[in-house]
């Protein structure tokens, strides 16, 4: 699959153009509608922007993204260009404002091919509680892409962008680009702006980039982090996220906490990723185990603050302003009932709900500052562990992508599948999805990588060492 | 009478700040506009949009708390108050609950009664909404949205009604002291809500009370307690118990309703705002927020009475709006006759300015200062004083000019007093005569007619002097 | 255990409506659920609502200077119903 570093050696020489190269995706997007992929695909916009970036390289200009065809995830605001979270309530809503993050792809002459399907609202692991396109797994379209950052998981490793933007809650862009065998980076919680980010989970939700490689993560985090004014969550920081790239991993520290490795882990998945951990020992990294003794509360901890802050942030979704509009409604609170109720599916309602009573009076001291406190722990042991060590290695999913209908009529058995990923979030760390093979069935396994906050180049520089010796499985598209 | 009860009043006052953006987003904050033209994604609700807060809003409440004798945290954080209202883009307004700007106030009153403010958070406004009977609809105008807001919360020490509305209206004037809200209640810029119960006289033991809300006015604060003190004492009277919730007073009939409650909807869910970063203080910043706050009208009192030595009534007239009281300051620092300042200041400008709504002297306080300097030296007769300033504030000048262009300019011309005084006694030596033999007061027609003649040459207190030289020498 | 009297509360805070037969699904599914998280009673963590990671200094706020927004026309343009560039709700009685 094409590099976006490969892409910029064309497009500079001249080899190709933006527009021949958009053209071959848009093609390709077409022939490929059962990958679902796609809710909104730009042809028009995507070609004008090709011919300005065209332009631009024709007058020496250049930059890293300058004509590369990316994809973008459905939560992220496009000016002009629906962005529906892959939800009724928002089929129609077309955003008045730019996210940073486009703003800044602009700023680069990226070229925007479309709107990515996702879990609607980025509720999910599977993307398929999305109203609108449900994206498949390239490597087999029965199984799931993952998610919720499925369709661009299924674009990129369907060969139908050159790399895409994800958000990551819990784990929506390392999941399903383990899943699809791509490269999947979440950054620090901080470094890239949200402000244009459909909230989810807001002390959680991260913009990063999923792409065939890690050096494309890094090119691409390049592009879009920064401190925004417009997001005071944003940190100061000058990370060049590619720095470390090809500098000797010999005598870094490689933490491996246990409790990753527990019953709960496919053998399979287990395998390959003490394979992946051994290979960097084997290169001269040093394996030290660590211990993680908040894992086992992670997960409650996780959907009890991503639930509580969903169920404030989706409080704005009320047939007023923009979105899904009951017909006739009697009263105010009739409209605001009925809207909801037929904008939203059935695991948004259920997350609102759980939120709700985690906040509401006579359970929040159990649940909602239980799960802060959790939090502010986890944020103390990972600073211990990377006293320790300089990454933390550790599987991606306890499985590789299951079949569509499996494991989403089951909400706790999709909640525990997350226990990989949540972490990170939790602990507003750095972590990269990285492919390490593929099982009997043929479909991938990731492995990922973690790093102390702003500690992120180290995500690249370790992912790329293992992708320079094992070739990313491609899928048959 | 012997009370039976004793009241117990709580207040929560709102006042909007008078930033010039909004609190969470750079739309402008100003009062009006066309509607939906104050507006951006983050003020709307718009998804994917988020706040960012003003400094100069925290920057302001700390002032008012400062100013009310509070604490400031140094750690202040913001909380989520989550609930459903058209006038409310997010569906939750971002307030303070736990960690608010400022804690522990307190304010007196005239009555002695100290009244301790529990806290002081900085919150948003919602929008407006406007009702259409006719087509059974109501209109979302978001252009008030997120502009900033204080809530200023009391402990109930507040005992009677007249406390309440003078704790209101002192709260209103301390905040324009300070510059930090226009206190307009007819545009909504200051809000209240009135808890209040009652308890045997005497007890300890809190009855349970009813909030009013929304009161709008210093008079409709009053009489929304009256009225609410009448209704709880004939429940009481009757042996029936206070029902604990929201009610409205109506200005019309003078009376108070209950609002249809849905307790059970009344859980906020509140939770730290995620999307703001708690804010840290320095001692400098808040030695500097002390030291920007003006002097307060009761520290204005006491400098008026005990080093200007005027009495309570004028130092209390003089400082009850800021800018009179700015200007009096001013006048005085360059022309340090208190007294007679304050009088023709009294009585000269302040009549002028409480004809306009407007809060602006449209003469300068130099100009001003000059011509109440002219006055006391007889330079321009008292009368005339009057009409310099009279003529300044309607065609503007300078007061030496209108002077002399209007002829009040006092000459002091002795030669003229001793022509005219001499040719005087010289033509009446019948009266001189009258003197002689006691008859003082023909001394009164002497300086009559030497005044006239004399008008515009000579000072009254000139001629006076030299008539009563004259006499002497009888 | 969610019963559905509780659900019934919690759907009135959320404004949503949810049939009876999708008030019973839901209460099983959200006890299984709650059952998982309850485990977050066994950890003895305390909270500390100080957190000097999530905090800035008051004199890195923003300054109070006006910047208009471009497209207010973009925002009620997405309105479902709107009369004269206002929101329409049907009529609020409080």
């Amino acid at each position: 699959m094409a590099t976006i570093s490969t892409l910029r050696k064309e497009l500079d020489s001249k080899s190709i153009s933006s527009v021949e190269l958009t053209k071959e995706y848009l093609k390709k997007i077409n022939e490929h509608p059962e990958l679902g992929a796609f809710n909104t695909v730009c042809e028009e916009e995507a070609l004008s922007l090709a011919k300005l970036a065209d332009k631009k390289i024709a007058n020496g200009e250049s930059s890293p993204l300058l004509g590369i065809p990316l994809a973008i995830k459905d939560n992220i605001c496009t000016k002009g260009i629906t962005t529906t979270c892959s939800s009724k309530m928002l089929e129609n809503y077309i955003p008045p404002y730019n996210a940073t993050v486009m703003d800044k792809l602009n700023a680069q002459g990226a070229v925007v091919l479309g709107k990515t399907s996702m879990d609607e609202f980025a509720m999910g692991g599977s993307s398929q509680t999305s109203a609108l396109a449900k994206p498949k797994n390239p490597f087999n379209l029965e199984c799931v892409p993952g998610g919720s950052s499925g369709g661009s998981a299924a674009a990129v490793s369907g060969g139908l962008c050159a790399a895409a933007l994800g958000s990551d809650t819990g784990g929506s862009i390392r999941q399903p680009a383990a899943f699809c065998g791509i490269v999947g980076m979440k950054p620090t919680y901080g470094t890239v702006s949200r402000f244009g980010l459909v909230a989810f989970g807001s002390s959680l939700d991260q913009i990063g980039p999923m792409a065939n490689s890690a050096e494309d993560c890094g090119i691409i985090l390049n592009a879009i982090a920064g401190q925004d004014i417009h997001d005071r969550t944003t940190r100061s920081h000058n990370i060049n996220f590619n720095e470390l790239i090809g500098k000797p991993i010999s005598g870094m520290k490689i933490g491996i906490p246990k409790e990753f490795f527990g019953d709960g882990i496919d053998d399979e998945v287990k395998t390959a990723v003490i394979n992946a951990a051994k290979f960097y020992e084997e290169n001269g990294a040093e394996l030290i185990e660590v211990s993680m003794p908040t894992l086992k509360y992670a997960v409650s901890a996780y959907y009890l603050l991503a639930c509580a802050e969903a169920s404030s942030n989706l409080s704005r979704y009320d047939g007023v302003k923009y979105g899904l509009r009951t017909e006739s409604p009697e009263s105010y609170d009739d409209l605001i009932k009925k809207s909801r109720s037929e904008g939203f599916g059935t695991e948004v309602k259920r997350r609102i709900l759980l939120g709700t009573y985690a906040l509401s009076s006579g359970y929040y001291d159990a649940y909602y500052k239980k799960a802060l406190a959790v939090r502010q722990q986890c944020r103390l042991e990972h600073d211990e562990i990377f006293k320790k060590c300089d990454v933390m290695l550790t599987p991606t999913t306890p499985t590789v992508a299951y079949k569509c209908r499996d494991n989403i009529d089951d909400p706790v058995k999709m909640y525990l599948a997350d226990i990989c990923t949540v972490t990170a979030n939790i602990a507003g760390i750095p972590a990269i999805s990285v492919p390490c093979g593929i099982d009997k069935d043929g479909m991938p396994i990731g492995f990922s990588l973690s790093a102390k906050r702003f500690d992120d180049a180290k995500l690249p520089q370790f992912a790329d060492f293992f992708e320079k010796e094992h070739m990313h499985p491609v899928a048959n598209i | 009478m012997c009370k039976k009860y004793d009241t117990v009043i709580g207040l929560e006052i709102h006042a909007e700040l008078s930033t010039k953006t909004k609190a969470f987003c750079t739309c402008d904050a100003s009062f009006g506009g066309d509607p939906n033209t104050h507006i951006c994604p983050v003020c709307t609700g718009q998804p994917g949009a988020l706040p960012v807060i003003n400094h100069a809003a925290v920057e302001y409440a700390m002032r008012a708390g400062l100013a009310l004798n509070c604490d400031i945290n140094r750690y202040t954080r913001f909380d989520r108050k989550n609930y459903f209202y058209p006038d409310l883009p997010k569906a939750y307004q971002i307030s303070q609950l736990d960690l608010p700007l400022c804690v522990n106030g307190k304010v007196e009153l005239s009555t002695g009664t100290v009244v301790r403010i529990h806290q002081i958070h900085l919150e948003e406004d919602a929008g407006k909404m406007v009702h259409d009977d006719y087509h059974g609809q109501s209109y979302a105008d978001y252009n008030r949205c997120s502009v900033p807001l204080i809530e200023i919360v009391t402990e109930p020490d507040i005992n009677s009604p007249e406390e309440a509305a003078e704790f209101v209206s002192k709260i209103a004037l301390y905040l324009k002291y300070l510059n930090v809200c226009d206190a307009k209640m007819q545009e909504g810029s200051i809000r209240a809500d009135v808890n209040i119960s009652l308890k045997p006289a005497g007890s300890d033991i809190l009855g349970d009370r009813a909030e009013i809300k929304n009161l709008n006015s210093f008079r409709s604060i009053q009489r929304a307690i009256e009225s609410e003190i009448a209704r709880q004492t004939e429940i009481l009277d009757q042996g029936g118990k206070v029902v604990q919730e929201t009610r409205r007073f109506d200005d019309a009939t003078g009376t108070t309703s209950s609002l249809r409650s849905k307790e059970n909807a009344n859980d906020y869910r509140y939770f730290p705002e995620p999307d703001i970063l708690a804010i840290t203080f320095t001692e400098e910043d808040i030695e500097k927020a002390k030291s920007e706050i003006p002097l307060l009208p009761h520290e204005r009192v006491e400098i008026y009475t005990k080093e200007y030595g005027l009495t309570d009534e004028d130092a209390r007239v003089l400082t009850s709006e800021k800018y009179l009281s700015d200007f009096f300051d001013e006048t005085v620092a360059i022309y340090p006759m208190y007294k007679n300042v304050s009088n023709m200041f009294q009585t000269e400008i302040m009549r002028r300015v409480k004809e306009t709504d407007s809060e602006e002297i449209a003469i300068s306080a130099k100009n001003f200062a000059k011509v109440c300097e002219m006055a006391d030296k007889n330079t321009v007769n008292r009368n005339d004083a009057k009409t310099i300033i009279r003529i300044m504030f309607e065609e503007g000048g300078e007061p030496e000019e209108i002077a002399k262009t209007n002829g009040f300019i006092v000459v002091e011309d002795t030669e003229a007093i001793a022509n005219v005084v001499d040719a005087l006694f010289a033509e009446r030596p019948d009266l001189i005569e009258d003197y002689k033999n006691g008859k003082t007061n023909v001394f009164g027609f002497f300086m009559g007619q030497a005044n006239r003649a004399l008008k515009g040459k000579a000072t009254p207190m000139s001629v006076k002097a030299y008539l009563e030289k004259k006499f002497n020498e009888i | 255990m969610i019963k559905t009297e509780n659900l019934k509360l919690l759907c009135e805070l959320s404004k949503l409506h949810l049939s009876e037969e999708e008030l019973s699904e839901y209460s099983k599914e959200m006890s299984d659920i709650i059952a998982l998280m309850d485990n977050i009673g066994d950890s003895d963590f305390e909270y500390n609502p100080i957190d000097m990671t999530n905090a800035v200094p008051f004199s890195e706020l923003r300054a109070d200077k006006i910047e208009t927004f471009d497209n207010m026309e973009g925002i009620v343009k997405n309105g479902p119903e709107t009369v004269e560039n206002q929101f329409v709700v049907p009529k609020i009685v409080d």
